[in-house]
């Protein structure tokens, strides 16, 4: 049994398929980012494994359990984290979580426990009393991850936990969440910034207009293009306008060229420009997905 | 069971924490006390107009009294205060006549307050943190309606009383035990109509996901039902039927009403009480008076029922209707006009008074049942 199964997903609006027969699966106390560019589909398939919107077709079990049939069961595993996290602005801190903890049929002396360790996790303990109007998105952030985890979930739904936020907020949730990663929680984590997906996903899934083109750890994704994405660095300092052969993407940066290509060209690159300007090396992540986004 | 309970509890006191319960409260104490004033001096006049025309004594403080005079002074009576039918005094008179702007008003209010609700939590985000939450959505949603509801009768409440103290105290009001129950009666009345606008509310709210389409689609809503309320009255009022004058009484009659002594009184004898001596031309008369008696009576009726029956079509008449009967102490509807009636003749119960409007409760929790469902229909399917 998987903590998260998700199979032939699909959530069409207005007759255009935003989420397209995904499927995937984490194993357990995996990472898993989903990544993508804006409207690829990641909130949508999050949303869909969190319950707040129904697919169309396909079926996603938590833990075993399938959300259609044991909605509040798979709700209760689940721990979600969103963008631009809302709590009820004239209550403090401190009153949102027993509230919330509430929903999730804690109570008594358990709640106020798991309030007060939560507060402290996530570092707003100082600021328990204030109401959340007076919170800056980043502390609403860390609050959001308090409430996420109130209930001690197996699963975790985050869904751009750093977005809106200011440098020092992302720093402080990503050092959540690598804590997190270090207590066998299983995530999955949506976001467009690959820079944060890479380093601290075990493996990755690439969305495009709905449809999921690639999944698997990202050595694993770089090592699959190996032979199918060329990437060179031409040591020239003026930017090239012509490289003489089919180039999927050019820039200049720092005193050398950039090049992608879909074919080898070291060897008519060296002709023109000398074999020890030109150098082959292995394509970035970002580079490698990028091109596939191009691609497909 | 104690979650939903707990939840009811906290939107309600979510509705009441907010500035606009305050701006709501006052809006109620300042709207029942110019009513109050207004109604005070309109009483006062009616009272000097009675002593003018019947001279009678002056009623004491806020009180229209019946007259028991004989038929054809009833029919007339009928013909000029159909829908006056019933005297209430005191507080509850204050109440009556304070509450038909509140009709309006309420409406709004409820409309208003729910408008917001929902949609502001979808925009806001605090939807996926409420329904992501081991909770059915229908149970999260009924929690906020019966929250809302409860707060907005509570609000309406305390309202009420803040401005019946203190009016009373202005204008020197009576309160008796049975008239506070009777107010309190009417006031959780007041409670459920607002919550029926309440549930209108939170349907557009969840329908329409933007809170600015919210407001304007429920002051839309407001403004119809006040339009209606005016179209319908004045439709009413311009097809209200003239009803026929009384035969005017020859001049044998009237003698033979001098020597038995019976102007005093006002009270005209039956077919069946003359006395031996009442010629023909008296005889026919009283028949004649009779069967005018029977048509106006019919058409009375006819009237009465059109206008209970005109109450579905507008809620603020309904209430109208309701507050009628429970605010009232004496005399009941416009049909009893032709009965004798004893000058302290005590008020109908409570229960007799809540019985005469049934049509009207039944009708206003049928609505809030059909509006309650289709509600919590509307929220277990909503996405967040």
């Amino acid at each position: 049994m998987l903590p998260i199964e998700v199979e032939n997903l699909t959530k069409v609006y207005d007759g255009r398929a935003v989420v397209d027969r995904v499927t995937f699966s984490v194993p357990q106390r995996h990472v898993f980012g989903l990544l993508g560019p804006n409207g690829a589909g990641k909130t949508t398939t999050i949303k869909m494994l969190a319950g707040l919107i129904r697919p169309q077709a396909g079926t996603t079990r938590i833990l075993g359990m399938d959300l259609t049939h044991r909605p509040l069961a798979v709700k209760a595993a689940i721990g979600h984290v969103y963008a631009n996290m809302a709590f009820y602005p004239q209550m403090s801190g401190l009153d949102n979580l027993t509230f919330f903890g509430r929903l999730y049929r804690i109570g008594g002396k358990r709640l106020r426990r798991r309030v007060c360790e939560m507060l402290r996790f996530v570092r707003l303990w100082d600021e328990r009393k204030k109401r959340v109007g007076k919170y800056s998105q980043g502390m609403k952030q860390r609050l959001g991850i308090a409430r996420a985890l109130l209930h001690e979930p197996s699963v975790l739904l985050l869904d751009e936990p750093t977005s809106g936020i200011d440098v020092q907020g992302i720093n402080t949730v990503r050092d959540l969440i690598y804590h997190l990663r270090s207590q066998d929680k299983t995530i999955l984590i949506a976001s467009h910034q690959l820079g944060e997906i890479e380093l601290i996903s075990d493996s990755i899934g690439l969305l495009k207009g709905g449809r999921l083109i690639t999944v698997g750890a990202p050595q694993e994704i770089k090592e699959s293009l190996r032979g199918v994405l060329h990437k060179y660095v031409v040591h020239v300092s003026q930017p090239i306008e012509d490289f003489g052969v089919e180039v999927v993407q050019r820039r200049f940066v720092k005193d050398s060229n950039i090049v992608l290509a879909s074919a080898p060209i070291e060897s008519e690159l060296a002709e023109r420009f000398g074999a020890d300007l030109v150098e082959a090396v292995d394509p970035t992540l970002e580079e490698a997905f990028l091109w596939m986004l191009g691609n497909n | 069971m104690t979650r939903f309970i707990r939840l009811v509890g906290f939107f309600a006191k979510k509705q009441l924490s907010g500035g606009t319960a305050l701006l709501f409260v006052a809006l109620i104490v300042l709207l029942v006390l110019v009513g109050m004033l207004t109604g005070a001096r309109m009483l006062k006049d009616i009272s000097r107009g009675l002593v003018q025309d019947l001279g009678t004594p002056a009623p004491s403080g806020p009180v229209v009294s019946v007259d028991v005079g004989s038929v054809h002074r009833q029919v007339w009576d009928a013909t000029n205060a159909t829908y006056w039918g019933t005297y209430p005094v005191g507080i509850l008179a204050a109440l009556r006549l304070t509450s038909r702007w509140l009709f309006i008003v309420l409406p709004f209010v409820g409309l208003l307050l729910a408008s917001r609700g929902i949609s502001q939590e979808l925009e806001s985000g605090l939807a996926q943190s409420l329904y992501v939450s081991p909770v059915r959505p229908s149970t999260l949603g009924m929690a906020r309606m019966l929250g809302d509801s409860l707060s907005t009768s509570l609000l309406i409440g305390v309202g009420l009383a803040v401005a019946l103290a203190s009016g009373g105290w202005l204008v020197r009001l009576s309160v008796t035990t049975e008239q506070l129950v009777r107010s309190v009666g009417f006031i959780a009345i007041l409670g459920v109509y607002t919550s029926v606008f309440i549930l209108i509310g939170n349907l557009l709210s969840a329908t329409l996901r933007s809170s600015v389409r919210s407001i304007w689609a429920c002051v839309a809503v407001g403004l119809l039902v006040f339009a209606g309320h005016l179209i319908g009255e004045n439709a009413f009022i311009a097809t209200h039927p003239s009803y026929p004058t009384v035969p005017f009484p020859p001049r044998e009659v009237n003698e033979f009403l001098y020597v038995h002594d019976m102007w005093s009184t006002g009270v005209v004898p039956t077919v069946e009480e003359l006395t031996a001596d009442a010629t023909p031309v008296v005889y026919r008369y009283l028949l004649e008076l009779e069967a005018h008696a029977q048509t106006v009576f019919d058409m009375v009726e006819a009237d009465y029922w059109r206008e209970r029956w005109y109450g579905f079509a507008s809620p603020v008449h309904a209430i109208w209707e309701i507050a009628g009967q429970l605010l009232q102490d004496r005399h009941v509807d416009a049909t009893e006009i032709f009965a004798p009636i004893p000058p302290l003749d005590p008020p109908p119960s409570i229960g007799t008074s809540l019985r005469r409007v049934w049509p009207e409760l039944l009708g206003m929790f049928v609505v809030w049942l059909a509006l309650f469902g289709l509600n919590v229909r509307v929220l277990s399917r909503m996405e967040a």
